[in-house]
């Protein structure tokens, strides 16, 4: 008797109309976001669903027999592993769940499917956070909860209604209470580290840096105006031409591309790559920058599918988690697949290693056996001429870029099998990847060890001490060795189009207009136009400081912030203690809201009867539960016939007040006689 | 063993039960009659919520993190939610019509929403029988909940469940009223022919089937027909197991009396006697009863017919004690 809590009636009962059409909107508003990761024949699926259920809805057609739903739900297992092979990815994990969730909806019949379907729903949901958690996803996704919300109000409707609007805005209404505890649990809830590998977004399709570089994949990174990283300034901001974040660094050379080389290649010159990074704590056996670190920053790395953590010059430390290669940058141990944020102290001195390893200069002096050769002959002439003098060599192959007829360019002719010759004497057209990579072969073949430096140049400043860096600002450049010296930065690009390094690539290519080529919907294509170049850097603040606060609220984030408030160590107790008073208190604000004692107070007339009632009571007559106000004047009557006059009076006044007869000094006539 | 620690507890809980919620025929639930708990859904809901919550900890993606704590607000959101849709509900009873003995008995109950809310999605009943949902939705409904009765007399039901899931099925609210009902139960229904049926009969006397007086002819055996009533003549000739059937000659007014019904033991001749109370309702005869001392004196039409069964119902009980299940 007091727990039969399930009764088997409540399993038969049938889904709302409300609450279907609030499933389907969630099917398809969920669905959106995930267009681009989900298979063809998943969509189809999708759409069968919500098709098949506005017929319903409109009490068309029946509902799917076991025999099609069959056939779709192995039609959809066949798709999803022909499409991913696999079920465990998170890509085909969200192809799994949306059609898990169609499927479902299209089987639903009774209340307790419909409730199954909204569970999925918030899956799904989530499963969309984890491809995207921009602002405009946030507010997009907040829409399904509400909607998701009103589909668990609506599966509770009464049957003969059928209204949407009731039941959507009884979900708004309850969504919104929700949020005040959402945000203190936010907060407080102790975060944890991951407790398990769990399949990561697949980024190897993204447009950014890669370990290798051949002109033409350079051109289509410097197309996407996609966000690469976001740094925030402790202190100064170097000024735009000193803004060179080294990525990857490049030695090997087969003709058409430059890469960083696998153990093969390095196999070649004697050494095993695994000892090219030092990972923390671990301390490097080689030489690491020293001096004094000039800039301090944060990073916010968006999610790249690569392992480089961009840095200011050369790194000179590894980070938790990290490793320092033998080149001074930072790897991290996986690929980038989740957006990563670290805090590193670097520098722009240079001049380290000013002894070059044999292993190192073979790499650095490697080019192909045979090819080019107009450069190996030019080469060998400005050998001739210059000999030790490496500086002049140098500066007589950037005065030959700017002096002569050389363009940058974002669209280059296209070269043949001896590409470095077809551009330094033919096309004389192209961008930094031509020119890094012809500067390293002419440097190479008159013997100076070279090597051609990925990554980024430049970046906006949005606000104060934040530099945002989009992939068009991908560079590469080089790095020159000189005994004695070691190895010195060098941009060809900057002796080219001084304006790409100074102002960005933006003002570099403005007499071609190919800047962000294609584009048309990027903010960033129109910075010449002022106000939409003004909402555009107000929107990316917001979503810097959206970025800071709430996406990279982790574990250390949570600590430092109330460490900063409570000054203690060890602040889990501090959260727990927190999170117990303000649970306490969201109770009881919400019992004062629901019970709304001061709400209690009975209506006047009420008040006064009662006042009556309880005067009897004292004289010996206590009116019984239950009975009405005339039954209990004729009991007074009867009983105590002294009191009976004025006991029918004030019933007689009560009556009229309670059932709306009242004349206007009722009211004051029965306060007087109570 | 068990079975008697059962009783004993559900006997402490009654108990319990009338002291915290005791029986009126108002009840107005408040928060000391109220009980809550999580449904399967809401367990469901938070087991959804930590899966989710997992997902923000092993992606340490904060959005994931959000939507979990967001379903936790939401469940403490639905538990106050569902609460406030039955805190403040009055309950009245509003009365039973008297049935037979075997036939389900249907307890009217209207549900009064409190003050300025649109209380909705009120199960009420006995679990047993399921139950009826009402949506009174700030005003009054009246709901009709039914019970199986099997005792002649007068029957108090056992507490009513009231409950409520309303609105987000997280939480299930309910409570346990006893709202002071009764409904007198009338003696079982028997398939029966009615009295006074073949008419008037030559000298002046209505014959009455089943009496004694007059030999009518044979009827099958039944089972509650007397020994006494068995023709064992034809039994030795035939081996068939007939009845001799007499008329009664009554007089000018019909009285049935419980003496002379037919029947092996009083409810048998009980529920006879309310029968042929049926079936003399829906027609324009004349009729009293006596049972034992007690008479029902002449009259006739439905009304009567109702007073004749009350009496029966009521035959062989203290008038004023309760028999109650």
């Amino acid at each position: 008797m007091i727990f039969s809590l399930d009764h088997k009636v409540e399993q038969s009962v049938p889904v709302t109309r409300a609450a279907s059409f609030s499933l389907l909107a969630v099917l398809v508003l969920v669905t959106l976001p995930l267009f681009h990761v989900l298979p063809f024949m998943v969509l189809g699926l999708v759409a069968t669903a919500v098709i098949w259920r506005l017929l319903l809805l409109r009490t068309k057609g029946c509902e799917p027999g076991w025999i099609i739903l069959t056939i779709l739900v192995v039609l959809a297992c066949l798709q999803i592993f022909n499409h991913y092979g696999t079920f465990l990815g998170l890509e085909a994990g969200a192809a799994t769940l949306v059609s898990a969730y169609s499927l479902k909806l299209l089987e639903m019949r009774c209340r307790r499917d419909g409730l199954l379907v909204a569970f999925l729903g918030f899956f799904v949901v989530v499963t969309g956070l984890l491809f995207s958690q921009s602002i405009p996803m946030m507010l997009y996704l907040l829409v399904c909860l509400m909607v998701l919300v009103s589909v668990l109000v609506g599966i509770f409707q009464p049957r003969d209604k059928t209204g949407y609007k009731p039941v959507v805005k009884f979900g708004a209404i309850m969504a919104v209470q929700a949020l005040p505890l959402t945000v203190i649990l936010f907060l407080l809830v102790p975060r944890v580290p991951p407790l398990w590998v769990v399949p990561l977004p697949d980024n190897s399709a993204k447009v950014g840096l890669s370990d290798s570089m051949a002109p033409g994949e350079f051109a289509e990174v410097s197309k996407s105006s996609k966000l690469a990283f976001r740094a925030t300034f402790h202190g100064a901001v170097p000024p735009p031409k000193e803004r060179y974040w080294r990525a990857v660094v490049m030695y090997w050379f087969d003709g058409r591309r430059w890469s960083q080389g696998n153990s093969g290649d390095w196999s070649l010159v004697g050494v095993n790559t695994d000892q090219f990074v030092s990972w923390y704590p671990g301390n490097p056996r080689w030489a690491v920058p020293g001096g004094e670190p000039e800039f301090d920053y944060d990073v916010i790395l968006e999610p790249s599918g690569q392992p480089f953590l961009p840095v200011l010059g050369p790194a000179s430390e590894a980070i938790a988690g990290t490793g320092l290669t033998r080149d001074w940058r930072l790897l991290d141990r996986e690929k980038v697949d989740l957006r990563k944020q670290y805090r590193v102290q670097s520098g722009l001195d240079e001049g380290y290693d000013r002894v070059l390893p044999d292993w190192l200069r073979a790499a650095s002096l490697q080019l192909p056996k045979v090819g080019n050769p107009r450069t190996r002959k030019l080469a060998r002439e400005l050998k001739d001429v210059y000999r030790d003098d490496v500086s002049g060599l140098v500066f007589k192959i950037l005065q030959m870029f700017q002096q002569e007829e050389f363009y940058y360019t974002l669209r280059p002719p296209k070269l043949d099998a001896n590409s470095v010759d077809g551009f330094l004497f033919d096309t004389r057209r192209g961008f930094c990847a031509h020119y890094s990579g012809a500067l390293v072969f002419l440097l190479r073949a008159a013997g100076i060890p070279a090597r051609v430096i990925g990554g980024y140049q430049g970046g906006e400043v949005i606000e104060k001490g934040v530099l945002q860096v989009r992939q068009f600002d991908a560079h590469a450049w080089v790095e020159v060795w000189q005994p004695g010296y070691g190895w010195e930065r060098v941009d060809p690009t900057a002796a080219v189009a001084p304006e790409r390094v100074e102002e960005g690539l933006e003002s570099a290519v403005a007499r071609e207009g190919s800047f962000l080529e294609g584009a048309f919907l990027s903010p960033s294509r129109y910075r010449g136009v002022p106000l939409i170049n003004g909402l555009r850097i107000h929107y990316e603040q917001l979503e810097y400081h959206w970025q800071r606060m709430v996406l990279s609220y982790d574990e250390n984030a949570q600590k430092g912030l109330f460490q900063r408030w409570f000054g203690r160590k060890n602040v889990i107790p501090i959260l727990i203690a927190l999170l117990g008073a303000s649970f306490v208190v969201v109770m009881v604000v919400f019992m004062l809201m629901a019970w709304k004692p001061w709400r209690r107070k009975l209506p006047p007339a009420e008040r006064y009867y009662q006042r009556f009632c309880r005067r009897m009571a004292r004289k010996g007559i206590k009116r019984e539960r239950g009975e009405g106000p005339k039954a209990y004047v004729r009991r007074i009557s009867r009983e105590k016939p002294e009191l009976s006059r004025e006991a029918v009076y004030i019933t007689s006044l009560y009556i009229r007040l309670a059932y709306g007869q009242a004349r206007s000094e009722d009211l004051n006539k029965l306060k007087r006689c109570c | 063993m068990s079975s008697f620690a059962s009783i004993e507890f559900h006997k402490r809980w009654l108990g319990w039960l009338n002291r915290r919620i005791p029986p009126s025929n108002t009840v107005t639930l408040s928060q000391k009659s109220l009980f809550i708990l999580p449904t399967k859904a809401g367990f469901t809901f938070l087991l959804v919520a930590f899966l989710i919550f997992l997902a923000g900890v092993n992606y340490q993606n904060s959005l994931s993190y959000a939507v979990s704590f967001f379903m936790v607000s939401l469940f403490q959101i639905g538990l106050w939610h569902t609460w406030r849709n039955l805190a403040g509900i009055t309950l009245v009873a509003r009365g039973a019509d008297s049935v037979h003995v075997g036939q389900m008995a249907g307890f009217r109950i209207s549900c009064c929403c409190a003050d300025g809310l649109a209380q909705q999605g009120i199960m009420l009943g006995w679990p047993d029988h399921g139950l009826v949902r009402v949506d009174p939705e700030g005003d009054e409904a009246t709901a009709t909940i039914h019970c199986s009765v099997h005792r002649r007399g007068l029957f108090h039901p056992e507490r009513v469940r009231v409950e409520s899931v309303y609105p987000v099925g997280l939480f299930k609210a309910w409570s346990w009223v006893d709202l002071d009902q009764e409904v007198l139960v009338w003696p079982a229904l028997q398939d029966v022919e009615k009295v006074g049926s073949t008419g008037i009969s030559d000298d002046g006397h209505r014959e009455v089937p089943d009496g004694m007086d007059d030999f009518a002819g044979h009827r099958s055996f039944m089972p509650t027909d007397s020994a006494a009533q068995v023709d064992w003549k034809v039994l030795a000739r035939s081996e068939e197991l007939l009845v001799r059937q007499f008329h009664a000659l009554a007089g000018d007014d019909l009285w049935l009396d419980l003496e002379t019904a037919p029947g092996r033991d009083t409810e048998q001749k009980l529920g006879w006697l309310a029968s042929q109370c049926v079936l003399l309702g829906q027609g324009s005869l004349v009729w009293g009863m006596k049972l034992g001392r007690q008479t029902v004196a002449l009259g006739q039409g439905e009304h009567h017919a109702h007073k004749c069964l009350d009496a029966l119902a009521l035959y062989g009980s203290d008038p004023n004690g309760r028999s109650s299940q």
